[in-house]
């Protein structure tokens, strides 16, 4: 089965779905259904597309590495459309869209088709998050999110006018080879990097986040903050590994940005008091120690941290927002006490959280120390000393939380959680679980990763 | 075994000596005070009678804990006498006489006694106790200082030891070789002793004597046996601490005795200090000076 | 018998005790004692075997990555013993404390949790598997703590413990970067006294501090150990804080210590050759002393004075092993058994007192010796232990790190060390003369009543060690100098009876007997004197005045109150400390928020534009 098939079926269907509105969530579940199924049969390889070869023609990609950002993906969206198709219907055709632009960033080798699948993954998100109703924050996403595909575009220009390449895997061997300097390159992928920077939420170019996830609900909180999120970061870390060149100055305000990130993510959610804000800021920094890893090179623990979060956002996100919609606000204040009466719910945030600080037993924890080991091998001491140090604060607040919703004598909310959210999240926490205990797959797979993917996503 | 016996029965005879000396000096010094004082003063055994009439007395108890406190007391500080030294070479347990068992048998004792008078009810006792711990965490660090200060110079804490290391050395008392420890362990043995102006503690009119005032008949009658050999043990440390100890037992009384007056005479011209001018007091000169003289024989080896 | 196999004995009824419990409270909590005696009763067979060899290794276990791996060894035992002892002496007590627990089955899986833990953290030479079982312990007793009913105080146990433990981390992953491998013996004695061993060292001393709650890192003691459920208080005392010891072994014993300015102190007799790092750790531990001494007298509450006695404690086993040296390691080693047994004693009996007032407040209880005698002797020999007085254990590490301080001539921490000593006499005197003693309250006394029997049992077992160890200590500093040895020291010359120090020699036998002769004279005059007359407590001299309510009567608000007047404006820095660091992280976190998460894009174009100017600087 050609992977092209990822990409063409839900954009047909959502085509389709325009025809017969009633049905669009039903299509939407069974497409989204039968992309996850269909990966299975799928052909690694590239697909040209078009009849011309690289590096002249669109060429997508399908190595171990974007192969498991689909799966990744794919589940996700699968669970954030089944657990959301009756209550937000209406999105059900720019929801397929959504998929076809997602899966279109994994896919692609090419850096202006990564460009087109952007703005469509970003179109539909934008009208995906108008039912947050709140369309201030929507359109503040809208113009952040096109000023940055903008300069990546820009960027792009400039790569293609220095290199006359717009193939991923061509343009790192032209650059290679051109025995250009860094400091040439370092202004279009200074860009490129701003442009997705803003997608992936480093902090100077993130200013939407707040409007659109602390209002989020049950759709697009999840949507944005897990499956986007893992999309994005899935491709930022293709482009980190096998495209850009970071060194000398460039470096340095990639550094700068990144810190910044982390340190101000954390404290930012530790200064929060409502839930949502608590989950953004921390998915804040969660996205910057992504980037970071993938710039260390530690390509597969990185895939992990991605494949963490993501799960473990999905489940805080849906949680928070059935909570909020039936409390009205997100307070802490108003959670006080929420697991109480709602052990099974509680026991999986707890595990997701506990995971998200990495503490033993979970998953988290099998991916920070295995990040840390890495890094520390290759004799950087200074972003442990930084992940470490943030660590503490994460977990205060993330434990402060915890000890907030399971502890309350009386007057406790009363929210009901339907029987499917309490399926899903039960089982996301069951793994998250297993794999940390049960760390063999984990760890080979990551190794596999870094032996593999790397060079098939570079040299096609 | 009958070693150990005999033993035994030599340290409580250490106790009972130690009692009856302590007894009669502090009869002399009554008139010794007196006469300061310009007056004639009880005759020299009228502390023996006062002990020996409480204890013929019939009394009150306030429960078992008022009770087991005092026999603890009693107990522990007939226990640590056992362990004293009378001359550098008389006592009887060779070779345990350790500075360290001293001062804190001594501390049960105390606690004995505190338990006792707080299981009485009466908060005027446990005003009392308060007071007694507090100077008590008062005088003990300065003097624990200059005996560290005398440990690390004669590398024992052995009491007899040290008076024989100072006897050794041409009965050079560390009262003289360390001047400036030598004044703290001299406040700090008023402390010890309760005497004025570190009285605070029993402070009769104020307080009603304190951790004392719900006692009366046996129980008091101990309590004043145990104050005696308390004081017995103090001094005696004082005396193999800083006046070399005594190679046989007169030399050890008139050292004992010597000691022993020039505090009731000092202290018989003194008011009385307040609890918190009590702890700031030795916090700030004796401390000070403690540790100058510590640093100065431990580190610079000025010794005289 | 081996270690996997206990660790997963402890995990596994650990979850037999939470089904159970959902079915039974009590009976959930029963299995607590099961599983936590048969794991003690287990590690004390594995003494049986060690002493017939040396250390022994197992093998990793085949399901997991192949670096876990766990190892007896003479230290790890030393501390499992102890520990698991006291888990199994606090069990006891669960089943009578759970039911007031908001969630009593999770209460008991934590439980055993902690203990699983404990065990992985002693027993291994492996650093991934003791920081893995560390952390572990860690949201173990996260979810403990809270059950006493307050977040406050798990939080900052939270917070400390894994500051703690990411110290522990990065000191792991140093010895890792130096040795590819996380062998504990042999990444500790690779960094040994060279540069990363500062690093090493400064990182473990502060993991240590940390779990010890040592000074500047004490915050979370108090608040932990005085918030805590009950039971959870003495383990934690008792226990788990000694996992902070543990550590502060590696440290300073098991590397080298650093700084070199030995010499230049050099006493007058012998030169006392002490480095930079041991007086650094020495002065914390000296400061610790002082200013849980000083925090204990202020309390009002009896669990959070013995919690800062529980801190006071641990600076004297800082300072001693900072020492190093015979008398020091033996001192600190033995510290660490004496303060265990007597503070987990203590606890208990507050504890038992607790759960029939409801209150461990001094201001509100009085007089309970006379409902509860066989508690208040407990807390007694208890609290004699504390104070360092003969006969009991405490008074012989006391007597050791006495020595050690004087032979090194350290003059300013003996201060410390000194007032530390004699101010655990004020302090433990106070709950006993405010709660136990003093007038009965008549709001407890008709609910006020003997703890029962098993309640009492623990509690007796853990008095008669109390004396046991300060009688025939030479039993448990056999043990002790078989450890030290372990570590490459000297261990301590034993006679029969006898203890032979540097200045001096120590018979505690002969003590304990001379004190029984004693006694025993007093007693007989006692009782051959006339008897008394009972009279009640209100019976008492009150100048005159006639008092008929019992609150009058009692002493126990405010005890050392001109004491305490005397310093209580200067002993809040740390925790002001901590909370402006924490104002300071809001503050930050709010700032960046105002800059940055505003409604406006085009700041978000300004931060660009000033990013793309910072690259292009110069080049335009």
């Amino acid at each position: 089965m050609s992977a092209i098939l990822l990409i063409a079926v839900p954009l047909l269907a959502a085509f389709i779905s325009i025809l017969f509105k009633k049905y669009a969530h039903y299509i939407l579940v069974f497409v989204s259904f039968a992309s996850v199924f269909a990966l299975e049969y799928m052909d690694l390889g590239t697909i040209t597309v078009g009849g011309f070869n690289a590096p002249f023609g669109i060429v997508l990609i399908l190595d171990d590495y974007s192969l498991i950002a689909l799966y990744i993906v794919n589940t996700l969206f699968f669970l954030v459309a089944i657990l959301n198709c009756n209550e937000f219907k209406k999105v059900g055709s720019i929801m397929l869209v959504a998929l076809a632009g997602l899966n279109g960033l994994l896919l692609t080798g090419d850096l202006f088709n990564l460009f087109v699948f952007l703005e469509v993954a970003g179109i539909a998100a934008y009208l995906i998050t108008t039912t947050n109703k709140k369309p201030l924050a929507t359109f503040n996403y809208l113009i952040q999110g096109t000023v940055g595909s903008s300069l990546y575009l820009l960027g792009l220009i400039l790569l293609y006018a220095m290199f006359g390449t717009l193939n991923m895997a061509d343009m790192a061997s032209s650059i290679a080879s051109s025995g250009y300097g860094a400091g040439v390159t370092a202004f279009p992928f200074l860009l490129m990097f701003i442009g997705f920077g803003v997608e992936a939420k480093l902090l100077p170019f993130n200013s939407w986040t707040k409007g659109i996830l602390a209002n989020s609900n049950r759709l697009t909180g999840p949507m944005i903050a897990s499956v986007y999120a893992a999309a994005i970061g899935f491709v930022f870390g293709r482009l980190l590994t096998n495209v850009f060149v970071i060194e000398d100055t460039f470096l340095i305000i990639v550094t700068i940005i990144l810190i910044f990130s982390v340190v101000a993510g954390e404290a930012m959610a530790y200064a929060s008091t409502k839930v949502r804000e608590i989950l953004l800021y921390s998915s804040v920094a969660q996205a910057a120690l992504v980037v970071v890893v993938f710039m260390s090179g530690f390509t597969g623990w990185a895939v992990y941290l991605i494949i963490g979060n993501a799960a473990a956002k999905l489940v805080l996100f849906l949680i928070t927002n059935t909570a909020t919609k039936q409390l009205g606000n997100d307070d802490v204040e108003t959670f006080k006490g929420l697991f109480v009466n709602n052990k099974i719910i509680g026991l999986s945030f707890t595990a997701v959280t506990l995971s998200v600080i990495g503490l033993p037993m979970f998953l988290g924890f099998v991916t920070k120390m295995n990040i840390l080991e890495n890094m520390f091998v290759s004799g950087d001491y200074i972003w442990p000393a930084i992940i470490l140090i943030t660590s503490v604060v994460e977990g205060i607040y993330f434990i402060r939380l915890l000890l907030n919703l399971w502890y309350k004598e009386n007057d406790l909310p009363e929210v009901k959680f339907e029987f499917v959210l309490k399926y899903v999240v039960v089982i996301i926490a069951l793994l998250i679980m297993v794999f940390g205990v049960y760390t063999e797959p984990v760890q080979e797979s990551a190794d596999d990763l870094v032996a593999y993917s790397y060079i098939e996503g570079g040299n096609l | 075994m009958i070693d150990i016996l005999l033993m035994i029965l030599t340290g409580i005879g250490v106790a009972f000596f130690g009692f009856v000396l302590q007894t009669s000096i502090a009869g002399v010094n009554r008139k010794v005070v007196a006469r300061v004082q310009k007056r004639y003063g009880p005759k020299w055994y009228q502390e023996f009678l006062d002990i020996f009439k409480l204890l013929s007395k019939r009394s009150v108890t306030h429960g078992w804990i008022f009770d087991f406190g005092v026999i603890m007391a009693l107990g522990v500080i007939i226990g640590t006498a056992m362990f004293m030294p009378l001359t550098s070479s008389f006592m009887a347990f060779d070779g345990y006489d350790n500075f360290f068992i001293f001062v804190y048998l001594i501390a049960v004792g105390m606690l004995g006694m505190a338990m006792s008078a707080s299981g009485s009810g009466n908060p005027l006792a446990s005003i009392g106790v308060m007071r007694a711990l507090t100077t008590m965490l008062a005088y003990e660090v300065p003097f624990m200082i200059v005996v560290l200060t005398i440990i690390k110079l004669t590398g024992t804490s052995s009491l007899s030891e040290i008076g024989l290391f100072q006897q050794v050395a041409g009965n050079s008392w560390f009262l003289i070789a360390l001047p400036i420890g030598g004044i703290v362990a001299v406040m700090a043995l008023m402390g010890m002793l309760g005497k004025k102006p570190f009285e605070t503690y029993i402070a009769p009119a104020e307080i009603a004597s304190g951790p004392m005032v719900e006692y009366g008949g046996k129980q008091l009658g101990m309590l004043f046996i145990m104050h005696e050999i308390t004081v017995f043990i103090e001094v005696s440390l004082f005396v193999h601490l800083f006046l070399g100890g005594a190679e046989n037992i007169v030399l050890f009384i008139v050292k004992y005795f010597v000691v022993y007056t020039i505090l009731n005479i000092i202290s018989s011209v003194y008011g009385r200090f307040k609890i918190d001018q009590v702890v700031l007091f030795f916090y700030k000169w004796p401390l000070i000076m403690a540790i100058t003289q510590a640093f100065i024989a431990i580190y610079l080896g000025w010794v005289i | 018998m081996t270690v996997e196999f206990l660790i997963l004995v402890a995990l596994a009824s650990g979850i037999l005790a939470y089904f159970v419990g959902r079915l039974n409270k009590v009976l959930g909590a029963v299995v607590t004692i099961v599983a936590s005696m048969f794991i003690f009763i287990m590690i004390g067979y594995m003494m049986q075997d060690i002493n017939a060899g040396t250390t022994f290794n197992y093998n990793a276990v085949e399901y997991m990555p192949d670096f876990v791996t766990f190892m007896v060894t003479y230290l790890g035992l030393f501390f499992a013993i102890l520990v698991t002892f006291i888990f199994a002496m606090v069990s006891f007590f669960n089943p009578f404390f759970v039911e007031k627990y908001k969630y009593p089955a999770l209460y008991s899986m934590l439980y055993l949790f902690s203990l699983a833990g404990v065990l992985g953290v002693f027993l291994t030479d492996n650093f991934m598997v003791l920081f893995f079982f560390f952390e572990f312990i860690v949201w173990s007793g996260l979810f403990l703590i809270p059950l006493g009913k307050n977040n406050k105080a798990a939080i900052s146990y939270y917070a400390f413990s894994t500051a703690g433990s990411f110290a522990l981390l990065y000191a792991i992953f140093i010895m890792f970067a130096e040795t590819g491998s996380y062998n504990l013996h042999l990444g500790l004695a690779t960094v040994s006294g060279t540069t990363e061993g500062t690093y090493v060292l400064a990182l473990l001393a502060f993991a240590a501090f940390a779990k010890l709650g040592a000074f500047p890192l004490n915050v979370w003691l108090p608040r932990a150990l005085g918030k805590a459920p009950d039971p959870i208080t003495a383990v934690f005392s008792g226990g788990l804080e000694k996992l902070g010891a543990f550590v502060a072994v590696l440290a300073l014993v098991k590397l080298a210590p650093v700084g070199d300015i030995a010499g230049t102190l050099g006493g007058l007799t012998e030169a006392t050759f002490l480095f930079a790092s041991q007086y650094i750790v020495a002065t914390l531990g000296a400061m610790t002393i002082i200013f849980g001494t000083l925090m204990a007298i202020r309390q009002d509450d009896a669990k959070k004075l013995l919690a800062y006695s529980s801190m006071s404690n641990g600076g004297y086993i800082l300072v001693a092993l900072s020492l190093g040296g015979t008398l020091g390691l033996s001192g600190g080693l033995y510290h660490i058994v004496a303060h265990a047994l007597a503070s987990a004693a203590a606890f208990l009996a507050i504890g038992a007192v607790s759960r029939v007032t409801g209150t461990t407040k001094m201001s509100e209880l009085g007089g309970m010796i006379h409902k509860m005698p066989v508690t208040y002797m407990v807390y007694l020999i208890a609290i004699i232990s504390m104070a360092g007085i003969p006969p009991m254990g405490g008074f012989i590490s006391k007597w050791l790190i006495f020595q050690a301080v004087i032979d090194n001539g350290l003059i300013l921490i003996a201060v410390a060390v000194f007032f530390g000593s004699i101010g655990s006499f004020l302090y433990v005197f106070r709950p006993l003369a405010a709660l136990f003693l003093g007038q009965e309250l008549p709001q407890h006394r008709d609910k006020a009543k003997e703890a029962p029997f098993f309640m009492l049992l623990p509690m007796l077992i853990l008095s008669g060690l109390i004396v046991f160890t300060g009688v025939m200590p030479n039993i448990f500093l056999d043990f002790i100098n078989d450890v030290i040895a372990e570590l490459g020291g000297t261990g301590l010359l034993l006679g029969d009876y006898t203890i032979t120090g540097v200045n001096g020699v120590l018979q505690p036998t002969l003590i304990a007997s001379v004190f029984g002769v004693g006694v025993l004279i007093a007693f007989i005059i006692f009782i051959l004197l006339k008897k008394s007359k009972k009279v009640g407590l209100m019976d008492t001299y009150t100048a005159g005045n006639f008092i008929y309510t019992e609150e009058l009567m009692h002493y126990s608000l405010d005890f050392y109150a001109p004491l305490e007047r005397l310093y209580e404006k200067h002993i809040n820095i740390t925790k002001d400390f901590y909370k402006k660091l924490e104002n300071k992280v809001v503050d930050f976190g709010r700032m960046v928020k105002y800059f940055f998460f505003t409604n406006k894009p085009e700041i978000t174009v300004f931060w660009i534009i000033i990013l793309i100017g910072f690259l292009l600087w110069g080049e335009l």
